[in-house]
């Protein structure tokens, strides 16, 4: 899934280091994750924006382009009418995130 | 050879990337996580380069790099903006404060672009990259992004144009913002007020209340300089303090306006008032010394008169003289200048000229019932000249042919003021003596007491009447529309 040595070279780090980021990104946005189900409850379209795009702007810049994606397809449908979409899509990123952090532990 | 750098980032993720990237080729690297640790460590770090991003809560990017270029030591850095927002911003919202852009993408694109930059630097060669946005091509815009940075270049100009000064700290009171204005009030520049408590440039006295009020972060805000001036560096000034709360995000906005030229032009008015008053209280206090002295002389004039009858009207002039100078004594004793109490005025009144037309053995009682309440001048006025004719005449007709100390039916002589206000004003004046004579038109007698009675309850839009009293005696009674404007 992750070659972190290739990828740690393409960036220019050492893995050991990107490894730490994997789990900084993992920790954050599992807390992103927390505060955008409540700002998507309270109907708070531009914390969920902000949110939104810090998820996205994180997992674009590790290459993790299934949560990006997931991150930006929900961009462009914020409001509350789109609420139950909203907690779909929620869920796929956590089940995403849930497997790279899964991934990570058998590392 | 390598380089000081400043990373300046509120991502953990971005500064253990940039850390170990920037390490690996060489350079030593201090990280801040925010523009107020920055400014601290840059401060003490002197570093060549820095990378700074571009969104961050408090202190933005582009506002850092014109605090930090301030600085003589860091006017020659290199300052690189990392922008999430590079692809909405575009170049027309970066300024001259920066030297370069990146926009935030890929780490391996980024380090891409990071790294060419450190290669231009070292050679010399940064010019190249001026103006442009280094990996833009690569990302996408949210128009979302496009409308927040408006929105915000708008309150931008509006803080920096507005008279007022706005200053904005956290719950630690540390200083994030500050606007021209707010320079100006403080005397010190941007630089040197972010980071510094807040406190520090309030007066003591004002601690408890904002220690409170941060404490409490109450929405309904403070405000500091009502009651209690607050003044700094010399001026006064009205601070309104609010919460501004988006979580995780908390802070003080103050709203700080100078109100030096309001408060003395305040001062200037409450002193001029006060000479006012001074000057009123000095104009009624030798009205009515003249007033007394004229008495005087008619008094004096008396004794050159063999004719009683003369005396007789000297009395009755001085009656009407004295009328006007007890309202003139009154309102030099008193703070209102336009009103006098009715009730004391009428009976001091009376007292005064029984003693006028009698001597000071004849034992005429006078009596008040009802109010005492204010009465615009000139209406007191009329009152008190109506008032001084009925007593007099009460005096010359009611009680004439009484000899000293006798009694009527068995009654010491009376003469009894009522007045009262509702709607109207009702003033009765009341004495024991030989009734009124029926059959006199008072409307169209030729007395002058009645004619200046008739003309003065005109005046007032009165109606008036005497009348024999029931146990003898007689009633005066005269009633009109009250409050009346003066």
């Amino acid at each position: 899934m992750i070659n972190l040595k290739t990828q740690a070279e393409e960036i220019g780090i050492d893995s050991d280091t990107l490894l730490k980021m994997y789990e900084l990104f993992i920790d954050g946005t599992g807390q992103d994750l927390a505060e955008l189900k409540i700002a998507v409850q309270n109907g708070n379209i531009m914390q969920i924006e902000n949110i939104l795009h810090h998820i996205k702007g994180a997992a674009t810049a590790l290459d993790l382009g299934s949560i990006s994606s997931l991150a930006a397809s929900l961009e462009g449908k914020i409001s509350s009418e789109y609420s139950r979409e909203a907690s779909e899509i929620i869920l796929g990123i956590e089940k995403s995130l849930a497997g790279l952090k899964e991934w990570f532990r058998g590392k | 050879m390598g380089y000081r750098i400043l990373i300046v980032d509120n991502q953990p993720l971005i500064l253990e990337y940039m850390r170990d990237l920037l390490e690996k080729a060489g350079h030593e690297v201090r990280m801040a996580v925010g523009g107020l640790d920055a400014i601290q460590i840059a401060c003490e770090f002197k570093p060549q380069l820095l990378f700074i991003d571009m969104v961050m809560p408090y202190i933005d990017g582009k506002r850092l790099c014109g605090i930090l270029r301030k600085n003589d030591d860091l006017k020659d850095s290199l300052y690189i903006l990392i922008s999430g927002v590079a692809a909405e911003a575009g170049t027309s919202y970066f300024s001259d404060l920066a030297d370069v852009y990146i926009a935030k993408g890929p780490f391996k694109t980024m380090s891409k672009y990071i790294l060419d930059v450190l290669n231009k630097y070292r050679h010399n060669h940064i010019d190249e990259l001026k103006h442009k946005i280094l990996g833009v091509e690569e990302i996408y815009h949210r128009e979302v992004t496009k409308e927040l940075l408006f929105s915000h270049k708008h309150l931008e100009v509006l803080f920096s144009s507005m008279d007022y000064g706005v200053l904005e700290f956290l719950e630690d009171f540390r200083i994030i913002y500050v606007n021209k204005a707010a320079e100006i009030i403080f005397e010190q520049p941007e630089e040197e007020l972010l980071a510094r408590d807040f406190r520090k440039l309030i007066t003591k006295r004002f601690h408890p209340q904002l220690n409170s009020f941060v404490k409490s972060m109450d929405e309904q805000g403070l405000e500091l300089g009502d009651d209690t001036p607050l003044i700094i560096n010399g001026r006064y000034t009205h601070l309104r303090l609010l919460p501004v709360i988006e979580e995780p995000h908390k802070s003080i906005m103050a709203i700080i306006r100078d109100t030096t030229k309001y408060q003395l032009a305040k001062e200037e008015v409450e002193e001029s008032l006060r000479t006012k008053e001074m000057l009123l209280k000095e104009i009624n206090h030798r009205i009515k010394n003249n007033l007394g002295m004229i008495g005087s002389l008619l008094n004096l004039q008396k004794t050159y008169i063999d004719n009683p009858q003369y005396c007789v009207y000297l009395d009755e002039i001085k009656g009407k003289i004295q009328s006007i100078e007890l309202i003139h004594e009154k309102l030099y004793k008193t703070e209102d200048f336009r009103h006098v109490d009715i009730g004391s005025y009428l009976y001091d009144l009376g007292v005064m000229i029984i003693k006028t037309v009698t001597d000071s053995t004849f034992g005429v009682e006078i009596g008040l019932t009802g109010g005492n309440f204010p009465v615009p001048i000139k209406t007191a006025i009329s009152l008190g000249l109506i008032t001084a004719e009925v007593v007099t005449n009460a005096m010359k007709y009611g009680f004439g042919e009484i000899s000293k100390n006798s009694y009527l039916n068995g009654h010491a002589p009376m003469i009894t003021i009522h007045v009262n206000a509702g709607t109207q004003l009702q003033l009765v004046i009341e004495n024991n003596g030989t009734p009124f004579p029926e059959g006199i038109d008072i409307e169209n007698a030729e007395s002058l007491g009645l004619i200046l009675i008739h003309d003065l309850a005109n005046q007032l839009d009165a109606t008036y009447g005497f009348k024999a009293a029931k146990n003898g005696g007689t009633v005066f009674q005269i009633s009109f529309d009250f409050p009346k404007e003066s």
